[in-house]
């Protein structure tokens, strides 16, 4: 297992604050590694000194080998990079601006099939500065894609898209994925980071709290989950359900029946309700997800204000 | 060349769709000459030496040209990609610095070639002026103050902090080169304190350039050496300071 991108011990402070304070991460070969936080934990901050617009304040960034800086002539042919604020030169249409970035690089693949597979192919006669948000995102994904690169860092790719498009660019995220490349992306949707990566990064006031696999990262900080069952009647007595292993707060209000207990503990309550003689007419459960990691480790919501 | 022949296209198409920008750098100094020249004909004057004011100074009203290339245009629509985050996005491509120079300068020398020679045809075919004694001459001088202007848009690009500040501080600097051009003013009557001050113009150096090639009167090598050392100095001080990244 190589690493395309590592960082050691990264700080990067600003004049009064630090962005990032001791970031050390590595990124594997041909997974889709997240980057998650809240806006201002310093995501786009650690993007800019891996993709060498930036230099750490101390410690040590690597891709795929080089220096980001030193090494940008080179790694610019290898590596693709979506911009959260990007431009083009102004009142040009799309298909002008691909032509243009596709003189830029050695070997670029054809620009109409690549704006097809992003869903923007009826927008190439368009000026770029008159395309709605979403659609002027995806000419920014299309030209960071557009030479094919091995690895390629997208920096909150799925702001302003609507869901259906945003369930189309995970899919092209993966298919760029599948063709081999490494993905490195910041979202500060959770859903996103659970549906797309391999391996998320949890960072918070420029730390990185914890980092994993999405499941595992809930089997340690999260493993509570929710389950709602609605009996058919009204128990008369007291249930005994809080010996089940895994079963935390018993909580019953006339029919309704609510625990918080790790995942597996539904087909035990259930037998045991059984064993009652307690029928059981619906259960649903919330399984616990990235949020619940994220407000397990810094005990505020992501999306909460005043993170700063 | 690849790269450069598709920048230079893409900076074409860029600053053709602007048309108050375009009508600015080919219209505006034939435009003049029209204007003026309707105004205040090209009769024999004892304020000109004796001669019409368009005989007597038509390179100075190419010499706007050059002033609105330098202080106004590069640096604007350099300044304009560089904050709106242009440059940067083409600073994470292989694309050379030196590649985006040359594609940037190619443009902005066309368009103000065209305009120069769009002035000075104006005053030639509707004001009768005589034409010069030496036409290559001319042009190739033409040529290299348009060489020593971008190089001085280039390093104010690098010195004006924003956009704003290009159009502020650039819009000062057209207005005192136009004055000093000798376009508006008859120099010959300028108090000589006043003449001396505009001697320091270095619009007033292109037209002591070229007005001697125009009438075929003596070249002197003190206007060719005073622009040679403000592209020496403006080439250095613009690669000192051009960046890729906004203003922060």
């Amino acid at each position: 297992m190589t690493a395309v991108v590592v960082c050691e011990d990264v700080r990067r402070s600003f004049d009064t604050t630090v962005a990032l304070d001791g970031v050390s991460l590595a990124v594997r070969r041909g997974e889709i590694f997240g980057i998650v936080g809240p806006n201002g934990a310093g995501k786009t901050t650690l993007l800019n000194c891996l993709e060498g617009l930036d230099s750490p304040t101390s410690g040590r960034v690597e891709v795929l080998g080089l220096d980001p800086v030193r090494h940008r002539a080179e790694l610019a042919t290898r590596v693709g990079v979506q911009l959260q604020s990007a431009a083009l030169p102004p009142r040009l249409t799309v298909g002008e601006s691909l032509e243009l970035y596709s003189a830029l690089y050695p070997q670029p693949q054809p620009w109409r099939p690549l704006l097809s597979t992003l869903g923007i192919e009826g927008k190439a006669k368009d000026r770029v500065d008159r395309l709605s948000g979403g659609e002027r995102q995806r000419v920014f994904v299309a030209l960071a894609l557009l030479h094919r690169p091995e690895l390629a860092f997208l920096d909150e790719l799925t702001t302003a898209l609507d869901p259906q498009s945003r369930r189309d660019m995970w899919g092209t995220v993966e298919q760029v994925r599948d063709q081999g490349a490494t993905v490195v992306l910041t979202t500060h949707y959770m859903e996103e980071a659970e549906r797309l990566c391999d391996r998320v990064a949890i960072i918070d006031h420029g730390r990185i709290v914890a980092l994993d696999t999405v499941p595992a990262l809930v089997a340690q900080y999260a493993p509570v989950g929710t389950a709602r069952f609605v009996l058919s009647a009204v128990p008369t007595d007291d249930l005994s359900l809080a010996d089940i292993p895994g079963v935390g707060h018993v909580q019953l209000e006339g029919r309704d029946l609510v625990i918080r207990g790790s995942a597996g503990v539904v087909p035990a309550v259930l037998s045991r309700l059984a064993d009652d003689n307690i029928t059981v007419t619906d259960v649903s459960t919330t399984s616990p997800g990235l949020e619940d990691v994220f407000l397990a480790l810094t005990g505020r919501g992501i999306h909460s204000e005043g993170t700063h | 060349m690849k790269a450069y022949r598709a920048l230079v296209t893409a900076l074409w198409r860029s600053q053709r769709r602007e048309p108050v920008g375009l009508f600015f750098a080919f219209a505006f100094a034939p435009a003049l000459v029209l204007i003026l020249g309707l105004i205040f004909g090209n009769e024999p004057r004892p304020e000109f030496g004796g001669r019409g004011m368009l005989d007597s100074g038509l390179p100075g009203f190419a010499s706007l040209v050059l002033a609105m290339t330098g202080v106004l245009q590069v640096p604007v629509s350099l300044l304009t990609l560089r904050d709106t985050g242009a440059l940067r996005r083409l600073e994470l491509t292989p694309l050379r610095r030196s590649t985006f120079v040359a594609a940037t300068l190619t443009v902005n020398f066309l368009v103000g070639m065209v305009g120069m020679v769009a002035a000075l045809l104006v005053g030639v075919v509707v004001f009768q002026v005589a034409l010069p004694s030496t036409v290559l001459g001319v042009l190739l001088a033409c040529a290299f103050g348009l060489v020593v202007f971008l190089a001085l848009g280039f390093a104010l690009a690098g010195l004006y902090p924003s956009v704003g500040a290009a159009t502020g501080i650039g819009n000062v600097l057209m207005i005192l080169l136009m004055l000093t051009s000798g376009a508006w003013t008859p120099i010959a009557v300028l108090p000589e304190g006043v003449r001396r001050v505009f001697a320091y113009s270095p619009v007033r150096w292109f037209v002591e350039l070229v007005q001697p090639l125009w009438d075929g009167g003596a070249t002197s090598a003190r206007p060719l050496l005073l622009l040679a050392g403000l592209l020496v100095v403006s080439a250095l001080v613009g690669r000192l300071l051009f960046r890729w990244e906004p203003t922060r």
